[in-house]
């Protein structure tokens, strides 16, 4: 159990490093795209790396925000019920987010097929001659990059999702049932940036 | 079966983003539609690929500099200049104040939390008592999502897929209307209860206030006046705005705190992260919507109650409060545009922005009523006030509210009537 505390914790300080960079690229991408526009040479592929990057945000965020239990939820039922209630109400809830990443991960191994992409010696067009799955000739609009380094984001968060599940749900087993862990406001909504 | 699924996730206390990926997988499986299990990671992703939703960060940010960078509480001094002096005068400066602020601040939440910080103390020390000024505030903050730039709007827009930039356009009028409900209010209230007038602020005073205030004005019309003149993007005027904050906290104020800019990134990265994931999410779960013919069901269920728009969009009022009691903002918004927004666009020919608008202003009102109202929640731990004693002086800002929301339902020309 400790082992898999303490990969979580690690991947979840990776992943808050990682976030706090996105923040700081995205308003100065959309600025120099708007100052290219302004000088009549706009960075045509500013705005999508941009969206792009948006999006590796909010994954990362999900992982990161199913670790630290700050996403919204509706916890009017949990709140009211005794200990035990509660405490097996958060066990299921725990499972299902791990069952979230585990089926996440798992979908994007079909996606990505990496067992069929090596058996064809990573020859793209037998890939998908065998398997009609174009996923690694799509590119990008703008860009003139190949989309699945971008899509490389969903089966990542879903692997640190399944790392921070579990660790959540030995972590609320080790709980002791009379404990009594509120469902607060979550901490991060008291800063200026409240999410509603 | 599948909204039983549905319901005891939601129940359970699950995060709403996996209750509707989670409905979705549990959905393909019941209904053998396999090959959706496929497209169901990459669906995830194109959710969210959309221009509009890089102002949620942006937004976010420029409210975090704008804390740090003192800019909130010289808008305030600023809203003190001109209506500090007469009867009930902070109550006036704050939803003044809050006005203003809600030009930057695209969420009431997040407006709740500065603002308790700020006038509450304020009021108490002038001998308002704790729960009134804790419902001014909370009343004051109905307006960060009503008046542009505003969070809700731009997921509206996203989902509705309708230009982001009309429909705050839209949000003028039922803006200015509700400050002025408001104001009302706390003239009636602070007549009835004697409330105490504010200090006549000197010349030289208010000449300071207003001098103090000019660099961070620069903000909200930079921002506002981009969007209106047609000049930035939402997301660029959010940009720009971004960097206007940091130029006036660094330079005009000398406030802005290196050491803390890490933990203000942090926030924005998390509190975005939790809105664009329920973004993600809702793709897949319009999966369950479209095959499941939910629109139409109800639909067909609507019209024999209703053929007509004003009584549909008054049935559709009291839905949303009801709701908006147990799910918060913009999680309600993202479950029920997709569903709602077909029927009354093509059902009873509502305009899509009139909708959006009246949706918005449901959906903030359930922000501050009990049992999951978070604005209240926000308010009362910054304050010290208990729920209960913020909802008695709250009620008549609801309700004037109410009241707003039943005339813009009647009189769609009065949300409509700046759009081209």
């Amino acid at each position: 159990m400790k082992a898999i505390t303490a990969l979580s914790d690690w991947i979840a300080r990776v992943e808050r490093a990682l976030v706090r960079a996105i923040v700081l690229a995205l308003p100065l991408m959309i600025l120099a795209n708007a100052a290219g526009r302004a000088m009549r040479s706009p960075i045509y592929w500013m705005d999508e790396l941009a969206i792009l990057t948006m999006v590796w945000l909010a994954m990362i965020g999900m992982s990161l925000t199913l670790k630290t239990r700050d996403a919204v939820s509706v916890t009017m039922l949990v709140d009211v019920m005794p200990p035990p209630a509660m405490k097996a109400m958060k066990l299921v809830s725990d499972a299902l987010v791990l069952l979230f990443g585990i089926a996440l991960l798992v979908l994007c191994i079909r996606w990505f097929d990496p067992l069929t992409l090596m058996r064809v010696g990573f020859d793209l067009r037998e890939f998908s001659g065998e398997t009609f799955n174009f996923m690694y000739q799509d590119t990008t609009a703008t860009l003139d990059l190949p989309k699945f380094w971008f899509w490389l984001v969903v089966p990542l968060a879903g692997l640190t999702t399944t790392v921070h599940g579990l660790s959540n749900l030995l972590q609320t087993l080790a709980l002791p049932a009379a404990a009594h862990a509120p469902s607060d406001m979550p901490a991060v909504l008291a800063g200026a940036s409240g999410s509603k | 079966m599948i909204a039983a699924v549905f319901t005891f996730f939601l129940l359970l206390g699950l995060p709403i983003a996996l209750v509707l990926a989670m409905t979705a997988l549990s959905y393909i499986f019941l209904s053998g539609n396999t090959v959706l299990y496929l497209s169901f990671p990459q669906q995830l992703f194109a959710s969210l690929e959309n221009y509009g939703l890089l102002a949620i960060p942006l937004f976010m940010l420029v409210g975090e500099l704008m804390n740090e960078g003192g800019i909130t509480r010289r808008l305030v001094a600023l809203a003190s200049v001109f209506v500090g002096h007469v009867r009930g005068g902070l109550a006036y400066i704050n939803i003044l104040a809050n006005m203003f602020l809600a030009s930057i601040v695209g969420s009431a939440n997040a407006q709740v939390a500065v603002m308790a910080q700020v006038m509450v103390p304020e009021m108490e020390r002038k001998g308002y008592p704790r729960g009134f000024a804790t419902a001014t505030t909370c009343a004051g903050a109905l307006l960060a999502p009503v008046i542009p730039p505003s969070m809700l709007f731009v997921i509206f827009g996203v989902l509705a897929q309708i230009s982001i930039g009309d429909l705050f356009i839209a949000g003028i009028i039922p803006g200015l209307m509700m400050t002025f409900a408001f104001v009302c209010v706390v003239a009636l209230l602070g007549y009835r209860y004697n409330y105490p007038p504010g200090e006549r602020l000197s010349g030289q005073q208010k000449r300071h206030n207003v001098t103090a205030a000019i660099p961070s004005m620069l903000v909200p019309v930079a921002m506002i006046g981009g969007i209106l003149g047609g000049i930035t993007t939402p997301t660029e005027a959010a940009a720009v705005g971004a960097l206007m904050a940091v130029l006036v906290g660094i330079f005009a104020h000398n406030e802005i705190r290196f050491e803390r800019i890490g933990g203000m990134l942090l926030r924005v990265a998390l509190n975005s992260g939790v809105v664009l994931v329920l973004v993600a999410a809702a793709g897949v779960f319009g999966w369950v919507i479209v095959f499941e013919k939910i629109p139409q069901q109800l639909a067909v269920l609507l019209q024999q109650i209703t053929t007509d728009p004003f009584v549909f969009t008054l049935l559709v009022t009291a839905l949303l409060l009801a709701v908006g009691t147990v799910i918060d903002g913009i999680a309600a918004l993202i479950l029920l545009v997709p569903i709602l927004l077909p029927v009354a666009t093509q059902v009873y020919d509502i305009n899509p922005y009139h909708f959006g608008v009246v949706m918005c202003i449901n959906l903030t009102l359930g922000l501050l009523t009990p049992p999951v109202g978070a604005a209240l929640y926000v308010a009362s731990r910054v304050t010290g006030a208990k729920a209960a004693e913020i909802m008695r002086p709250l009620l008549p800002f609801l309700f004037a509210t109410l009241l707003i929301l039943i005339l813009l339902s009647w009189q769609p020309v009065l949300v409509t009537a700046l759009l081209k």
